[in-house]
């Protein structure tokens, strides 16, 4: 396979798994506000969806070097923040082109990565990745703006499911698949590690830190929605909604897809397909072994100090991985 | 023809040779069975299956691309009509053979040409013709391609005139394109129109990949892989407006699909970048210009190709398709002498002729055109596209004027052939909804590998879809429509 194949495989998978949790930020976040016990939530909230699409967090790691992503650099959210009515910000994040953030930016670059490389794809998966760009190119703005964010979010996640369900399905599980899949779970660990700490930073904003507020399970449980997982926490903690229940859930458990430790662990399945490439003085399988293992082994008590800073060490622990993952493979 | 049918307004155009109509209201016998079938579909009907075609089209991203800053510009899909063109089986025989003979005899010469040049010292073809050609390729004297295959695709363009007879318009030897469009024009109609199917005995066109691989492999160097030669299809890369094309043939071919970036040359053997290291490369499938392949002996600023590509392929150690510098064979000029080029090489008379060609460059023709000028369609000797085509009929005297000094100013540059009145085909036509008669051509595919030939049974029927244009091109509003060769 071509480096440059492979490079474009794996942001394909990044690419298609961060829209996706931008649409489910959206979908969870925004119907939040409605019913929310407090007012002022709104604002918080607005400003959070900014901070999960846009900057807060360092972007190494996060951006395609190759030249063939096309997109030019956008300016950065935070500048453009300030002033922005409700429904700029909504639009912002969804269809803006010039943002490299958005939906719209993240779908246009998974869909010419997919070009580059889909003489080497089903059919069925092109087309997957191909529908769900003309998807949002045709979608009313005016329509979002008004009474479709649920419609478009949710069929956005829909686009996702049958995308990733097209490359299983139909793939070979060889280099190709794995290449894809790498970069959906790499993504998708790095999400996940964002969306908590968004909604730690939102936490402390609407309630001073006081842990036990009737607010503080709403927005646990808002997390737990936001990742898909609140349902099978129900079945796993018939307890409280509380912070230890939540991190503990969504970064250890072994058998949730949307957990850090099982993301990993897919990482680590994806590399050990491509093993064959790696050579002997990788650090990569060491790196990629190792943390997984934190997290698979992770004690609330290990982090309970300050589980935001443990958070962003983390990520940046994912985005040396994905620098390792370049050095082995795509240069 | 009942009053509500999408024929009902079809204009018949007596001074034309219409492929689908004898004549008025007399169906052509092949045609019989499609007319049936959108002859009894209501409009409304008929728009769904556009709509359909259409859709079909856009999801597998059969498009080209309109960048622009706004939502990330538009994506277009080549127009396709539903209306097939269908040819009979006798009468495609005849072509097959005209342009299996057409591509044996422009092979042999351009082998000729940078070899011993027998041709041009017995004076059949003028040497100042070759030698003042863009396309003439200094590289490429005394050497000998994998078995003497310069133009292992060649794309030949065909007119059918108001006498009901082919005729030759131009032959396309560097990158001809098109071919993807004729699989996926196939594949729509099969979908929207299966009954018809049923009935017609449609010769198949989904083996052409499948050919064109065996051409590749039967051209891979001495020192290829063994047993299958590792063969790779060149790219521009994602924004040239055939891409689709270039990715659809590697696909199906079954071969990489590279950019000039992912390949190499050390000690003159070429490699491509690959996760597991280096890999050989025995043959090169390129789509792109002479120009580009190789910064180090042509354009010093191209990104496009390999530095060191000529030097290996000059040691014969990697193939390129076609070989560089055929091009002065598709000279417009040069074209005309195709019929004496099939007498000289293969002792055969032409079976498909040409049309009618004069060059510009000869004095006496030059006077001939000018003062004929009117009748004439001028054309530049080396631009492809329909760009830079002039039909003489259409301008003011002013215009002519301007016509003719440029063509004074550089007559070696220019040919001019008569207006040829292309055949016209049903065609379906929004605006007017329902069906009109629109101007087409056939542009062919004819492959030759190592002892082995192959011609595309049919081809892409392109369509000028504006009322009266003869020019056909997709750069210039035309459309395409699939092209059936019934067995008898």
């Amino acid at each position: 396979m071509l480096a440059r194949v492979a490079n474009s495989l794996y942001w394909m998978g990044r690419y298609i798994e961060r829209s996706e949790h931008i649409a489910r930020y959206l979908n969870v976040q925004y119907f939040s506000t409605l019913d929310a016990p407090m007012t002022q939530q709104k604002k918080v909230i607005l400003k959070s969806i900014l901070d999960m699409v846009g900057g807060e967090f360092e972007t190494k790691g996060q951006e395609q070097t190759q030249e063939q992503s096309g997109q030019q650099q956008s300016q950065s959210q935070s500048q453009t923040q300030t002033n922005l009515t409700e429904q700029d910000i909504l639009v912002a994040v969804t269809f803006n082109s010039g943002n490299s953030n958005s939906i719209f930016s993240n779908v246009q670059n998974a869909r010419e990565n997919a070009r580059s490389v889909r003489y080497l794809l089903s059919s069925g998966l092109w087309e997957s990745v191909n529908r769900y760009y003309h998807f949002i190119k045709e979608y009313s703005v005016d329509f979002y703006k008004t009474r479709g964010l649920y419609d478009f979010t949710t069929q956005a996640k829909e686009h996702c499911t049958i995308i990733r369900s097209c490359a299983n399905g139909t793939l070979l599980h060889d280099d190709i698949w794995a290449f894809f899949k790498l970069g959906i779970h790499l993504e998708r660990t790095a999400q996940i590690i964002r969306v908590l700490n968004c909604k730690m930073n939102d936490i402390q904003a609407l309630t001073q830190n006081d842990k036990f507020t009737p607010l503080t399970t709403y927005q646990w449980t808002i997390t737990l929605k936001i990742l898909e997982s609140f349902d099978m926490y129900r079945r796993v903690n018939k307890g409280a909604i509380n912070q230890q229940n939540v991190l503990d859930f969504l970064l250890s458990h072994s058998t949730l897809p949307c957990s850090v430790a099982f993301s990993l662990a897919k990482v680590n399945e994806m590399l050990s397909c491509l093993t064959f490439a790696a050579s002997s003085d990788s650090r990569l399988g060491f790196q990629a072994g190792k943390l997984a293992s934190n997290f698979k082994y992770l004690e609330y008590e290990e982090i309970e100090a300050n589980p935001q800073a443990f958070l962003l060490a983390s990520l940046s622990k994912v985005y040396q991985l994905h620098d390792l993952i370049e050095k082995e493979y795509f240069e | 023809m009942s009053h509500h049918s999408p024929f009902s307004t079809y204009k018949f155009a007596d001074d034309l040779i219409d492929e689908v109509w004898d004549k008025p209201n007399s169906i052509h016998t092949s045609y019989k069975d499609v007319y049936r079938l959108f002859e009894s579909m209501k409009i409304s009907d008929f728009k769904k299956l556009n709509e359909y075609a259409r859709m079909s089209f856009l999801n597998q991203g059969i498009t080209y691309a309109v960048y622009s800053e706004e939502h990330g510009g538009t994506e277009k899909i080549f127009p396709f009509d539903l209306f097939p063109r269908i040819i009979d089986n006798e009468e495609w025989e005849h072509l097959e053979a005209g342009l299996k003979q057409r591509n044996m005899a422009l092979n042999l010469f351009i082998k000729d040409v940078y070899n011993k040049k027998k041709i041009l010292k017995d004076k059949v073809v003028p040497q100042e013709l070759i030698f003042s050609s863009n396309h003439y390729c200094k590289l490429m004297e005394n050497i000998s391609p994998i078995g003497g295959i310069y133009t292992h695709i060649c794309g030949t363009d065909l007119i059918k005139n108001t006498d009901g007879n082919f005729y030759v318009l131009e032959d396309n030897l560097r990158s001809p394109s098109g071919v993807s469009y004729v699989l996926s024009n196939r594949k729509a109609l099969r979908r929207t129109l299966m009954d018809v199917f049923h009935n017609l005995k449609v010769k198949a066109v989904s083996e052409y990949p499948y050919e064109l691989g065996k051409v590749l492999e039967s051209v891979a160097p001495k020192n290829a892989w063994s047993p299958r030669p590792t063969c790779v299809l060149l790219t521009p890369g994602l924004y040239n407006s055939a891409y689709y094309e270039h990715s659809f043939l590697a696909q199906t071919i079954g071969i990489e699909l590279v950019q000039g970036s992912d390949l190499f040359v050390e000690k003159n053997v070429v490699y491509m970048k690959t996760i597991k290291g280096r890999v050989k490369v025995d043959v090169i499938y390129r789509r792109i210009d002479d120009d580009f392949l190789d910064p180090e002996v042509f354009r010093s600023d191209s990104l496009l190709g390999v530095k060191g590509l000529m030097s290996a392929y000059k040691k014969g150690n990697v193939t390129i398709v076609n070989a560089p510098g055929t091009g002065i064979a598709d000279d417009k000029a040069v074209c005309a002498y195709v019929p004496d080029m099939i007498k000289y090489y293969l002792d055969e008379d032409a079976i498909i002729s040409n049309v009618p060609t004069y060059l510009c460059e000869r004095e006496k023709e030059l006077e001939y055109v000018l003062s004929n000028i009117q009748k004439m369609v001028i054309k530049p000797v080396d631009m492809s596209g329909g760009y830079g085509v002039e039909i003489c009929d259409t301008k003011s005297a002013a215009e002519l004027d301007e016509i003719k000094a440029k063509v004074k100013a550089d007559p070696r540059n220019f040919i001019a052939q008569p207006k040829m009145n292309l055949s016209v085909h049903s065609t379906y036509i929004d605006e007017d909804k329902g069906f009109q008669p629109r101007h087409i051509d056939l542009r062919t595919f004819t492959l030759l590998g190592k002892d082995y030939q192959f011609t595309l049974e049919g081809g892409l029927t392109r369509v000028a879809l504006k009322e009266g244009s003869l020019i056909v091109n997709s750069s210039q509003g035309g459309g395409s429509k699939d092209t059936w060769v019934i067995e008898a």
